[in-house]
């Protein structure tokens, strides 16, 4: 069953047009990895699909109704949460609070704040402390856990690697793939390619603002993609 | 030995009035990262409406004073709803300058509505009632003012604090953007904030008035004050506020002991030492933003 469906997705930042009509789906329960070079466009349409942003237009529809026009407030209620390029914690905010913010959207469900804490048991310790003094790492933990606070059915991931340590990347896709098992669907947005194949179903590669390539993650060509990657004259 | 303890009193009663006033200001920084340049506009027209509502009922006004709070809630609620919220950018420039706008239309309208005669708040036999602890005399009003400016600064702190209301109202100061993602409009959370500011700004200016007079044109006086308890104290926690407007007020009280026709300066002075040498303030962050 298809969850999430996009066609002639179009947006823009003011006068510039960021996508150029992206025809994608994601299937309930799928991981999707979105990858592409800096500047593709990943962001824009991770940041369109939960609402925030840009001006869009053309087709998006989640469980088969048109969200197109509506505010990230109402698609938190919905069931699509988004873990943010660069974390965008509430620094002043402990790191129980960050958590508990997820949780005041009243989606009910699986995860609680002790079964998040439990999930990422290394802040658990932390659970008092301002959520701007933990490592980057730990912050990546806090910011998965407030968005599975608001127990989603779709989770936005932005580039959740970004300046990690490779242990800690470790742990957050364990994480991940413990969320797929769930049930959780999944789309992530990653700039190491095999990591991204290795976390997913299947594919997007975007080029300027547009897919260059779609297909299963599994056998998936890397000299092909990467390609589609970085553009045909590389 | 008797002067000291009595400016000190003095300071600390005077300091939870002034804290109270500063708060207003400061919780409008700290959830929009802009200056209300009406802030001091909100006293005085409180303390005017305070006038006009005692001359027909005749109550002691202190008992009217929770319903112009009340009004001044309304009033900033509108006016973040109505006004701010459509001026809201990046950049404060815009917000800033509605303020401004607003503080001199305020300005005019109170002068047009009550003239420009200097008038002050009478509240009766409460003023001078006192009563004496180890030999010390103390004014039931200045200790009253205190204690109530004590309560509504916890009772703030643990709104803040403890409740899915404070928690979104300081994560929207964290990150206005971040919190549309959690369900939290920050328009609405704008609007809480100024309308508490507005009720915290009328209840002082109504009780600033009945210390010393006012005209339509003190509004600007009043902001100046609010202002140094701020830069004194610091952003970044109503606590800040509290120990700021303690600061001012110890220096007013004590300015005037000993220097009676200026005594005011002195609080300038501590500005721009602050400014000078702390200018994150006394118990405040240093802003980076
Ligand atoms: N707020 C913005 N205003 C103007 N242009 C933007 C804005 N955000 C992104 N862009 C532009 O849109 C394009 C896509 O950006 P983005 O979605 O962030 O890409 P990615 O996440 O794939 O790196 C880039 O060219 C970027 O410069
Ligand atoms: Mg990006």
């Amino acid at each position: 069953m298809t969850l999430l469906q996009m066609q002639k997705l179009t947006a823009r930042h003011g006068d510039f047009q960021a996508l150029f009509g992206i025809d994608a789906h994601v299937g309930k329960g799928e991981t999707v990895a979105l990858i592409g070079a800096n500047g593709a466009g990943k962001t824009t349409l991770l940041r369109a699909i939960a609402g925030l942003g840009t001006r869009e237009a053309g087709q998006l529809t989640f469980a088969g109704q048109d969200i197109l026009a509506q505010d990230p407030g109402a698609l938190a209620r919905r069931g699509i949460a988004m873990v943010p390029e660069g974390r965008r914690l509430f620094p002043s905010l402990t790191v129980a609070e960050n958590l508990m913010i997820g949780g005041d959207v009243g989606r009910r469900g699986h995860w609680t704040l002790p079964r998040v804490l439990e999930l990422f048991s290394e802040i658990a310790p932390m659970a008092q402390r301002p959520a701007g003094l933990l490592s980057g790492g730990q912050q990546q933990m806090v910011a998965i856990g407030r968005a599975l606070m608001t127990n989603p059915e779709l989770l936005l991931v932005d580039e959740a690697s970004l300046g990690l340590a490779p242990v800690i990347v470790d742990r957050v896709y364990e994480a991940l793939s413990g969320l797929k098992a769930r049930g959780t669907t999944i789309v992530l947005v990653e700039q190491d390619i095999r990591r991204a194949l290795a976390a997913s179903d299947r594919f997007y590669c975007m080029l300027g603002g547009q897919v260059s390539l779609a297909g299963a993650s599994d056998g998936a060509c890397i000299e092909q993609v990467s390609q589609a990657y970085f553009g045909e004259n590389q | 030995m008797n002067a000291a303890i009595e400016i000190l009193m003095n300071g600390l009663f005077l300091g939870g009035l002034y804290a109270l006033f500063g708060l207003g200001l400061s919780l409008i920084f700290g959830v929009m990262r802009i200056a209300n340049i009406a802030h001091g506009e909100l006293a005085i027209a409180g303390a005017l409406a305070l006038f006009t509502l005692s001359a027909d009922w005749p109550v002691s006004p202190l008992l009217l004073m929770p319903l112009v709070c009340a009004g001044a809630f309304a009033f900033g609620w509108l006016l973040q709803a109505q006004l701010l919220n459509r001026v809201l950018s990046p950049d404060p420039m815009p917000a800033l300058l509605v303020t401004f706008g607003l503080s001199v239309v305020m300005q005019n309208a109170m002068v047009g509505l009550y003239g420009a005669n200097s008038r002050s708040i009478d509240l009766g036999a409460v003023k001078t009632a006192n009563l004496t602890i180890a030999g010390q005399t103390i004014g039931w009003l200045p200790l009253g003012i205190f204690l109530l400016s004590l309560a509504l600064f916890g009772g703030l702190h643990l709104v803040l604090r403890k409740t899915r209301l404070g928690r979104a109202v300081r994560a929207t100061s964290d990150d206005a953007e971040t919190v549309a993602l959690f369900a939290i409009r920050r328009r609405r959370i704008f609007a809480v904030a100024m309308a508490v500011s507005a009720a915290c700004a009328a209840l002082a200016g109504m009780l600033l008035a009945s210390r010393s007079s006012i005209t339509p044109f003190s509004g600007a006086e009043r902001l100046l004050i609010a202002f140094e308890v701020i830069v004194i104290g610091g952003l970044g926690s109503i606590w800040a506020s509290y120990l700021g407007g303690i600061a001012l007020a110890l220096v007013h009280v004590a300015g005037f002991y000993f220097d009676p026709a200026s005594g005011l300066l002195y609080g300038h002075l501590l500005l721009l030492v602050f400014l000078l040498i702390r200018p994150q303030g006394l118990a405040g962050k240093a802003v980076t933003r």
